[in-house]
C-alpha cells in the first residue's frame, strides 16, 4: 500500500464520517463511544497524515488500542474484608511504524531498547483521561504518538546500520498485509453491586473460621469490563467487550513436618447474571477445607517413574504447557547486543517453531486453536474473542495434525511460510505491542478411551514395567489470589534472574497413587514432575473420549487473559514424579489465637 | 463565660475518655503482643528482649485532572502490618550491622508490605499478627547467629554502643482525625484550574493533584508503650513542563500540604500560582541555557531549606555516626564549629505550625513509640547533638524521638521539620546588594538567584562521591552592571558539604517553609525546612541532564 493511498483513503474517511456525524459504516452505540472513536481516529488521521519533519519520514502504519476499564476486586479473609480496588481506568497502547511492510522499526533490539522499557515497564498501556473529554483525549494520544514516533525513528535507524553489518540477511518482511475491518458491540451491563460481593466475600470467608487447623486464608471476587476501541491506519475501526468474573477461595495449612500447603477453589464466568450462588461457593470453601485436611495428612512420596494418568483439569493444565504455550510464533527479534541476546534467550519461551512438519504427538491426536466458538455444550468459553488487539478477526487454525505440527498462532509478524495473521495477537510482551497466544485450544484424538479403559491401560502399563503402583493426577495448581500470584510471580522472578529455563514448573495438588492389584486410591502430596517436556508427548498412550471444557486464566506479561481448553484425560507411558520439598517453616511456637489450643 | 469554658472543658473530657476506651485495635494488639511475647522470651536459642507491633491504616483518596479533564480518580484503603523482634540483648541483638551486605536482609526490607483486615475484626488482626510474628520470630534467630559469627571474625568496630536503647513507656490515644472531601466538588475544581493551561501552546504536560490521606499509626510494644495517632494530610498540587527547542524539559511546580483542608489556597491565590507558572515556563522555554559555573549566588528561603536538608539534615542522622560504610562528615565534629557563628539549627517534629504555616515533619511521636522533641543541634554554628532513634551512638546513648519509617521498612533516625535560624538577617532587597558586592568584589559579571527548588538528593556513603544534588526550578541571573535579572535554565546545584557550609556569608529575614517527602533506607516520610534565604560567596553549578528529543512536530490537536 502506497502512502498516496492511504491519504486518499482518510480524506474519504474524514468526508464521510463528517456526513454522518459518526464514523463511516461503525455503529456507535453511547457517547463514550462517539467521543472516544472520534478523538482516536482524528488524531490518527492526522497523524498519519502529518507527523513528518524534513528528517523524518512519516509512519507507513499507526495502530491504536484503547481500553476503557472497570474493575473491582474484594479480598476477605476469616469473614473479614482485606482490600478493595474500584478504580476506572483508561489505557491506550499503540504500534507505530516507520519504513514500510518489508522493513520497518519493529522486530528489534539493543540496549536502548531494553532501557527504554526498564524505565517504562514492560506493557506499552499509558493512561489516558478517564472523562469524555474529546480534547484531553487527543491531547494524549498527541503526546504518547509524538514519544513514540521519535522513538521509532531513532530505533530504525539503529536496526538499518546493524543490518549493514548483520552475518544473515534479513529475509521476512516485518508485517503482514491485511484486509482492514469495521464492527461494533452494544455495550454490556456490567452493574455489580459492591455491597454484596463484599457480604458475600465476608461470609464464604467466614466458612473457613470453622477449620482451626486453616492457617492462613484468602477469598478474593474480581470483577472487570472492558470496552476496547482498536483503530489503524489501514481503517480497521473496532469496538468490542471484554468482561469477567471470578471468585477464588484459597487456603493454606502446615503439614506435621512444617510444609506449607495452599489451594483453592474458584469459579468464573463471563455474563455477570450467572456469578454463583452464595450457598455454592460455601460447598467449595468447605471442600477446599476437608480436602487440605486429607492432603496434609497424606503421604509423602520420593520417587517414581512409570505410567500417570493426568484427568480433569489437571489434563488441561497439562495441555497449555506442553502445547499451548508453545504454539505462539514467537521468533527472537534482531538483536544488536550479545548480552541482551542471552537474557531474551531465558525469558522467550521454547516454541514449536523448529518442530513444524516433525511428528511430536501420537498420529491419533490433533490440536486446533479457534477463538469463534462461544460456547459448548451452555458451558461459556472464556477464551473466545471476535478481534485480536491488532484488530485480525479471530478464526479457527490448526496446529497438529494427526501428531505432526502443521501450524502456529501468529500475530502481524510473518513467520517461516506464513505471511497472514491468524489474529491470535492477545498479549502485549516486553514493550513489544502484541504477541500471539491461544484463545480456545481444541485437542482432539480420532483413538479415544473410555474412562474405564483407560484405568485399565493404567494398570496394564505398570504390571509391564514390573510397578505395583501408578499415579493418577486430577488437580494441578494454578495461583488465582493476590497473594498466590505475588507468591508465584516471586518465583518467577527468582527462577528468570537464576537464568533458568523450566520445562514445567506447575505442582500436581491433587495426586493419587494407584495399587495395581486392588484399584484403590490413596492420596499423597509433595510431588514435582521431572523432566516432563516435548519429548514427553510421544509418550502419550491414549486420550479419554471424553473431553472436558475448562475455563482458566492465566497470567502472562503480568496481566491477566481468560483462554479455554477443550481437551481429553490424557494417558502417559512414562512420567517421572520426585519429591518436592515445598516451602518448609517450622511448626509455630504458639497456637492461632483465632482458635486457641 | 467561665461556665461555658467550664463545659467546653468537660466535653472535650469525656470525647478523649471515650476514645482512649474506644481501643478495639490497640487492644488486640496489646493482648497478642502480651501473649506472644511471653511464649516467645524462652523460646528459641536467643531470647526475644523487645517486640512491637504497628498498624498503619492508610486511606487515600487522589484526583487528578489534566487541561480541564478528570484524568484519573483512585479511592483506597489498606492497612499494613510491622511486627519486630529483637532477640538478644540491648548490647547485641539480631539487627547489629554485617560486615557483609546481607541479601536475605535485602530481600526482606523490598519485599510487599504485609496487609490486614480493614475491618475491626479483633481475631483476624490478632490471626494476622500471629502469622507475622511467628515468621520474625524464625528470622530473627536466623539473622541472630550470623551476627554472632560475624561480630567473632570481624574487628570490632569503633563505635561500640550497643544495638538498642531502652527507654521509658509512653500511652497517647489521639483523637482519629477524618479528613474527607467531596469528591464530585474537586474534580470540578481542579479541572477549573487545569483549564487555564488549555490555551498554552508551549505547555506539553500539567496536571492538577488533590490527594487527601488519612493515616491512623496503632502501635504497641512489650515494654508497655500503647500509641494511636491520626497524621492526615491534605494535598493540593500544579505541576507543568515545557520542552524548548534545543530538547531540555523544565518544569514548574506548586504545592501545598496541610493537615486539613482550611490549609489550602484559596482559589484566587491558586489562579496566582498557575499564571506564575505559566509567566515561568513561557519564559523558560526561550531562555539562556547557563554553562557550569561557580560563583556567588542566592538561595532563597524554600531552596535553602532544602539545601540544608540535604547536605546538613542527613549527615546529622544518629544511625550514620555509627556505620563505618558512611561518610560520617560529622562524627567527630560535636562541639566544633560547623557552620558560620550566626547560624542554629534545630529540628523539631513537635512543631505543627511555623508562623501559621503547617509543617509536614509534624508528629506527636516517632515510629518507636517516643515523643517528638526539639533537638538543638548546632548552636551559634557549633554541633551540640544528633538525631536519635533508639539505635544509640557513642556519647548519645538515648533516643531524642527521631526513630521514622514509612510502614513495610526498618525504623532509622530520620529528620522531621529542621529550622534554620539566623542572627545575621536583613531584608531580601538588601541581601541582594550583598550578593551584588560580592560578585563584583570577585570580579564576576554576575551572579545567581535560586527561587525555588524542587528537591535534591546526598550521597552519604564512603563508596560514593559524598556529594549533593539540588535541583532548582527556577534560577535568575542577576548583573552587576544593572541590567534586568534574567530567567536561565539548565543547572543544577551540586558541591559538598564542608565546603558550601564555609562560604555561607548572610542570611535574609524571609524564613519560609518548604514541605516535602523525604526517601531514605526507611522509606518515604513527610518532612520540612525551614530556611531564611541565605548568601553564599560561592555555589558551583553543573549541566541539567536533558533529553534529545525534539519538541512535538504536530501542534497540539486543538490548534490543527
Amino acid at each position: 500500500m502506497n502512502y498516496r493511498n492511504i491519504r486518499l483513503g482518510t480524506l474519504l474517511f474524514i468526508v464521510l464520517a463528517l456526513l454522518f456525524g459518526s464514523t463511516f459504516g461503525q455503529k456507535l452505540y453511547t457517547n463514550t463511544d462517539k467521543v472516544l472513536m472520534k478523538a482516536l481516529t482524528d488524531e490518527l488521521d492526522r497523524s498519519i497524515e502529518k507527523l513528518k519533519s524534513e528528517d523524518l519520514e512519516a509512519p507507513y502504519f499507526i495502530s491504536y488500542g484503547l481500553k476503557d476499564i472497570k474493575m473491582l476486586v474484594i479480598g476477605g479473609s476469616f469473614g473479614s474484608i482485606l482490600y478493595i480496588l474500584d478504580t476506572p481506568s483508561r489505557e491506550l497502547s499503540m504500534d507505530i511504524r516507520i519504513g514500510d511492510y518489508e522493513l520497518d522499526n519493529s522486530n528489534f533490539g539493543d540496549a536502548r531498547t531494553a532501557s527504554r522499557i526498564l524505565t517504562r515497564g514492560v506493557g506499552y498501556e499509558r493512561g489516558v483521561t478517564i472523562e469524555d473529554d474529546y480534547n484531553a483525549i487527543r491531547r494524549d494520544i498527541w503526546l504518547i504518538t509524538d514519544d513514540e514516533f521519535k522513538n521509532a525513528h531513532e530505533v530504525f535507524a539503529s536496526k538499518k546500520a546493524a543490518l549493514e553489518v548483520a552475518a544473515e540477511k534479513k529475509e521476512k518482511p516485518d508485517m503482514t498485509e491485511e484486509e482492514p475491518h469495521i464492527y461494533s458491540e452494544q455495550p454490556l451491563e456490567w452493574d455489580i453491586d459492591s455491597v454484596l460481593w463484599k457480604e458475600h466475600v465476608k461470609n464464604v470467608s467466614m466458612v473457613l473460621k470453622n477449620y482451626p487447623y486453616i492457617r492462613n486464608s484468602e477469598v478474593e471476587f474480581l470483577s472487570g469490563y472492558g470496552r476496547q476501541y482498536i483503530v489503524n491506519s489501514e481503517g480497521t475501526r473496532i469496538i468490542q467487550n471484554k468482561i469477567y468474573s471470578q471468585f477464588t477461595i484459597s487456603a493454606t495449612v502446615q503439614t506435621e513436618n512444617g510444609v506449607l500447603l495452599t489451594d483453592n477453589r474458584s469459579f468464573n464466568w463471563i455474563d455477570p447474571a450467572d456469578f454463583p450462588l452464595e450457598t455454592e461457593l460455601m460447598a467449595a470453601t468447605d471442600d477446599l477445607a476437608l480436602y487440605l485436611k486429607e492432603l496434609s495428612e497424606a503421604d509423602t512420596i520420593d520417587y517414581y517413574i512409570g505410567p500417570v494418568l493426568f484427568e480433569g483439569s489437571a489434563s488441561a493444565e497439562i495441555w497449555l504447557a506442553m502445547v499451548g504455550e508453545k504454539v505462539s510464533a514467537l521468533e527472537m527479534p534482531m538483536i544488536s547486543d550479545e548480552s541482551m541476546k542471552t537474557t531474551l534467550q531465558a525469558l522467550i519461551p521454547e516454541t514449536f517453531a523448529s518442530r513444524i512438519g516433525q511428528v511430536i504427538l501420537p498420529k491419533n491426536i490433533s490440536v486446533y486453536n479457534d477463538p469463534t466458538v462461544t460456547k459448548i455444550n451452555n458451558v461459556k468459553l472464556l477464551g473466545s474473542y471476535k478481534f485480536d488487539n491488532e484488530g485480525i478477526s479471530s478464526r479457527k487454525v490448526e496446529l497438529i495434525d494427526k501428531g505432526k505440527v502443521t501450524g502456529m498462532l501468529l500475530h502481524r509478524k510473518p513467520f517461516k511460510d506464513w505471511d497472514k495473521s491468524t489474529g491470535s495477537a492477545r498479549i502485549g510482551y516486553l514493550g513489544v505491542f502484541s504477541m500471539p497466544y491461544i484463545g480456545n485450544l481444541f485437542v482432539t484424538s480420532d483413538k479415544n478411551v473410555e474412562h474405564k479403559q483407560q484405568l485399565k491401560q493404567l494398570k496394564n502399563l505398570c504390571k509391564k514395567q514390573g510397578l505395583d503402583k501408578g499415579y493418577i493426577v486430577r488437580r494441578i495448581f494454578r495461583p488465582l489470589t493476590q497473594s498466590e500470584l505475588t507468591q508465584s510471580l516471586r518465583t518467577t522472578l527468582m527462577t528468570y534472574s537464576s537464568g533458568q529455563k523450566k520445562e514445567f514448573a506447575a505442582l500436581p495438588i491433587e495426586i493419587y497413587e494407584v495399587d495395581i492389584k486392588t484399584g484403590k486410591e490413596k492420596l499423597v502430596r509433595d510431588t514435582k514432575f521431572s523432566n516432563l517436556g516435548t519429548r514427553s508427548l510421544r509418550d502419550i498412550v491414549s486420550t479419554s473420549s471424553k473431553a472436558g471444557i475448562y475455563n482458566l486464566n492465566v497470567i502472562q506479561t503480568f496481566l491477566m487473559l481468560p483462554i479455554s481448553i477443550i481437551a481429553p484425560d490424557v494417558l502417559f507411558e512414562e512420567v517421572e514424579i520426585v519429591h518436592n520439598p515445598g516451602q518448609k517453616e517450622k511448626e509455630p511456637i504458639l497456637t492461632s489465637p483465632m482458635f486457641g489450643d | 463565660m467561665s461556665r461555658i469554658f467550664l463545659i467546653t472543658i468537660t466535653l472535650l473530657t469525656l470525647l478523649t475518655l471515650s476514645l482512649a476506651v474506644d481501643t478495639p485495635i490497640l487492644t488486640a494488639m496489646q493482648e497478642e503482643i502480651d501473649r506472644a511475647f511471653d511464649k516467645l522470651k524462652d523460646s528459641g536459642n536467643a531470647p526475644v528482649y523487645y517486640m512491637s507491633y504497628t498498624i498503619t491504616d492508610v486511606s487515600n483518596v487522589s484526583l487528578l485532572a489534566q487541561f480541564g479533564a478528570l484524568e484519573s480518580y483512585s479511592d483506597s484503603k489498606q492497612r499494613y502490618m510491622d511486627v519486630e523482634i529483637r532477640v538478644g540483648d540491648f548490647s547485641l541483638d539480631n539487627t547489629h550491622p554485617l560486615s557483609e551486605f546481607d541479601w536475605s536482609r535485602y530481600y526482606r526490607m523490598v519485599d510487599i508490605p504485609t496487609t490486614t483486615t480493614i475491618d475491626d475484626d479483633i481475631d483476624v488482626i490478632k490471626h494476622r499478627l500471629w502469622l507475622a510474628t511467628e515468621d520474625k520470630f524464625r528470622t530473627a534467630q536466623e539473622d541472630y547467629i550470623k551476627v554472632l559469627g560475624d561480630v567473632k571474625v570481624k574487628v570490632e568496630q569503633e563505635d561500640t554502643s550497643g544495638d538498642f536503647s531502652p527507654i521509658e513507656p509512653e500511652t497517647y490515644i489521639g483523637e482519629i482525625v477524618n479528613l474527607e472531601i467531596d469528591s464530585a466538588i474537586w474534580a470540578d475544581k481542579i479541572k477549573k484550574y487545569s483549564e487555564k493551561f488549555i490555551d498554552k501552546d508551549f505547555i506539553l504536560y500539567t496536571s492538577v493533584r488533590i490527594r487527601v490521606n488519612n493515616t491512623v499509626r496503632y502501635f504497641v510494644t512489650n515494654e508497655g508503650t500503647k500509641i494511636r495517632i491520626s497524621e492526615p494530610r491534605v494535598l493540593l498540587s500544579i505541576y507543568a513542563s515545557t520542552k524548548a527547542d534545543d530538547g531540555m524539559s523544565m518544569y514548574n511546580y506548586e504545592s501545598v500540604i496541610g493537615e486539613s483542608l482550611s490549609d489550602l489556597p484559596s482559589d484566587e491565590v491558586v489562579f496566582a500560582k498557575i499564571d506564575t507558572i505559566l509567566y515561568n515556563l513561557e519564559i523558560l522555554q526561550n531562555a539562556p541555557v547557563v554553562e557550569p559555573y561557580t560563583g556567588p549566588a542566592i538561595l532563597k528561603s524554600k531552596a535553602a531549606g532544602v539545601f540544608f536538608h540535604e547536605i546538613f539534615g542527613h549527615r546529622v542522622e544518629g544511625h550514620r555516626q555509627k556505620n563505618e560504610k558512611e561518610g560520617q562528615t560529622f562524627t567527630k565534629k560535636v562541639g566544633k564549629e560547623i557552620l558560620p557563628d550566626f547560624i542554629s539549627i534545630y529540628v523539631d517534629a513537635s512543631m505543627e505550625r511555623y508562623n501559621g504555616t503547617f509543617l509536614n515533619g509534624y508528629y506527636k511521636y516517632d515510629d518507636e513509640g517516643v515523643k517528638s522533641r526539639s533537638v538543638h543541634v548546632v548552636e551559634n554554628g557549633i554541633l551540640r547533638n544528633f538525631l536519635m532513634s533508639r539505635n544509640p551512638i557513642e556519647n548519645f546513648q538515648q533516643s531524642n524521638g527521631h526513630g521514622r519509617k514509612r510502614h513495610g521498612y526498618d525504623c532509622v533516625a530520620r529528620q522531621g521539620n529542621l529550622i534554620v535560624e539566623s542572627n545575621k538577617t536583613m531584608p531580601f532587597d538588601k541581601l541582594k546588594k550583598e550578593l551584588i558586592k560580592e560578585v563584583k568584589a570577585q570580579g564576576k559579571e554576575w551572579g545567581l538567584i535560586f527561587d525555588d527548588i524542587s528537591g535534591g538528593f546526598t550521597m552519604t556513603m564512603r563508596y560514593t562521591p559524598q556529594a549533593f544534588k539540588v535541583i532548582p526550578l527556577r534560577v535568575w541571573r542577576v548583573y552587576v552592571d544593572g541590567r534586568p535579572d534574567e530567567l536561565v535554565r539548565g543547572v543544577d546545584i551540586v558541591g559538598t558539604p564542608l565546603t558550601s557550609f564555609s562560604k555561607i556569608i548572610a542570611t535574609g529575614d524571609d524564613t519560609n517553609v518548604f514541605n516535602g517527602l523525604c526517601g531514605a533506607e526507611s522509606g518515604m516520610v513527610n518532612v520540612s525546612a525551614v530556611s531564611p534565604s541565605i548568601l553564599v560567596s560561592q555555589i558551583e553549578v553543573e549541566k541539567k541532564y536533558k533529553s534529545k528529543d525534539k519538541p512535538p512536530i504536530l501542534d497540539p490537536p486543538e490548534r490543527q
